[in-house]
């Protein structure tokens, strides 16, 4: 029992201080998985926004409120994903990878310098790294969400992970 | 690093985790939140008490003449034969008075006269005249609405129906008695303002009121009709 769950029902009446405090409650989550996807923040933005309206717009359809933070994961990953293939976002392999300099930190466990190696994959292989290691998708869920082969994915995962590998090696060898 | 390893120590590192929006983000969300209509019921109850009424009005009205018809107590019978043989009198006199050609003033005395020999007389102005259609079917009907005419021409001698149904003569008697009450209130002084509220079907006033109109219309006519004659 969350402190937001109460606020479910003065929201589908349509009143606006419980809107606002589901929102409050709701969004910080969304946003970050939304960050995930794109490397500009006002993209994350933009994809939580698309996703807390659907939100408010299928409140009644929601059965538990237990179910809501796994229903928002689940439609933000979609609106993430219906905006990167907006942008057409490749989903090719790419052999070189951009080698800009990982902003170098001490830490390697710190969480900024993850968040800044994961903005500089390239859109395919952050995709596909996220919905795997992060998400818990299946390479079949995968390829039929971004409309793919399974192998394509496999690989794409594959060469995302050795390309973080490095990165985290050169951090760990400074 | 195996890659389970890497997955892992990203999923633990960003997996989950909270960004707070940046304040001008909840503008955008609430201008585009749902425009709750709220659901329209349908109540019933109003038009369930609109038919309850209808039928308790109707089942009143049906049962006050249905009562009538099917079981006339004697006294009703008799009360009706009178009320024909009153009716009737008037009648004739007016002939009399169109045939003689005299001022209606002094045969506006024959439904006093009738009325002192009839069997329950109301002083209650608003008692409608109902009981012209239970008169004697053998009464012509001119002669009837003259014999009406008189009685109306005469406000001050109002004959409520001298034989009214038994219906009525309850009305008229709660009526009377509330009345008495009050006047005996205001005998005694007693400084209370009484209001009386007579409740009567919603049927019952409008058939009031459509007597109460024929009987206007009648007098008027009634009224044109001499000073015709006379020229």
């Amino acid at each position: 029992m969350e402190a937001w769950y109460a606020h479910i029902h003065g929201a589908l009446n349509g009143r606006l201080d419980a809107q606002r405090a589901l929102y409050e409650a709701l969004a910080p989550r969304v946003l970050h998985t939304c960050k995930r996807y794109f490397v500009d923040e006002a993209d994350a933005e933009d994809a939580m926004i698309r996703t807390m309206t659907q939100m408010f717009h299928q409140l009644a359809t929601v059965r538990e409120p237990k179910a809501l933070p796994a229903w928002l994961r689940r439609t933000a990953v979609n609106e993430c994903l219906m905006e990167l293939r907006r942008r057409k976002a490749e989903w090719v392999e790419l052999t070189d990878f951009p080698e800009t300099g990982a902003s170098a930190t001490d830490a390697l466990h710190d969480r900024e310098a993850l968040w800044a190696l994961l903005r500089q994959l390239p859109d395919g292989y952050r995709t596909v790294f996220n919905m795997y290691a992060l998400e818990g998708y299946s390479h079949a869920d995968i390829a039929e969400q971004l409309g793919i082969s399974e192998a394509t994915s496999k690989s794409q995962l594959s060469r995302a992970r050795q390309w973080l590998q490095r990165r985290l090696a050169n951090f760990s060898l400074q | 690093m195996s890659p389970k390893d890497l997955d892992k120590l990203f999923r633990n590192a960003l997996g989950e985790g909270q960004a707070t929006p940046r304040p001008e983000a909840w503008a955008r969300v609430a201008h585009g939140l749902p425009q709750v209509q709220r659901k329209r019921r349908i109540l019933w109850w109003p038009y369930a008490a609109a038919v309850s009424v209808a039928l308790a009005a109707v089942g009143t009205w049906w049962m006050t003449h249905s009562r009538l018809e099917v079981a006339p107590s004697q006294q009703l019978t008799a009360s009706n034969q009178q009320l024909a043989a009153s009716n009737r009198q008037p009648a004739t006199s007016n002939q009399q008075l169109a045939a003689s050609n005299r001022q209606p003033a002094t045969s506006n005395q024959l439904p006093l006269a009738a009325s002192s020999h009839g069997s329950a007389a109301f002083e209650l102005a608003f008692l409608p005249h109902m009981e012209a259609e239970l008169g004697d079917e053998r009464v012509p009907l001119l002669e009837r609405r003259i014999a009406q005419a008189a009685v109306e021409a005469a406000p001050e001698f109002a004959l409520a129906p001298e034989v009214p149904r038994r219906r009525y003569a309850q009305l008229a008697a709660s009526v009377q008695n509330v009345w008495a009450a009050v006047s005996e209130f205001r005998e005694a002084e007693v400084p209370v303002e009484v209001t009386v509220e007579v409740h009567v079907p919603a049927v019952v006033l409008q058939r009031i009121n459509q007597t109460r109109t024929l009987a206007e219309n009648l007098t008027e006519s009634w009224s044109t009709l001499p000073s015709r004659r006379s020229h």
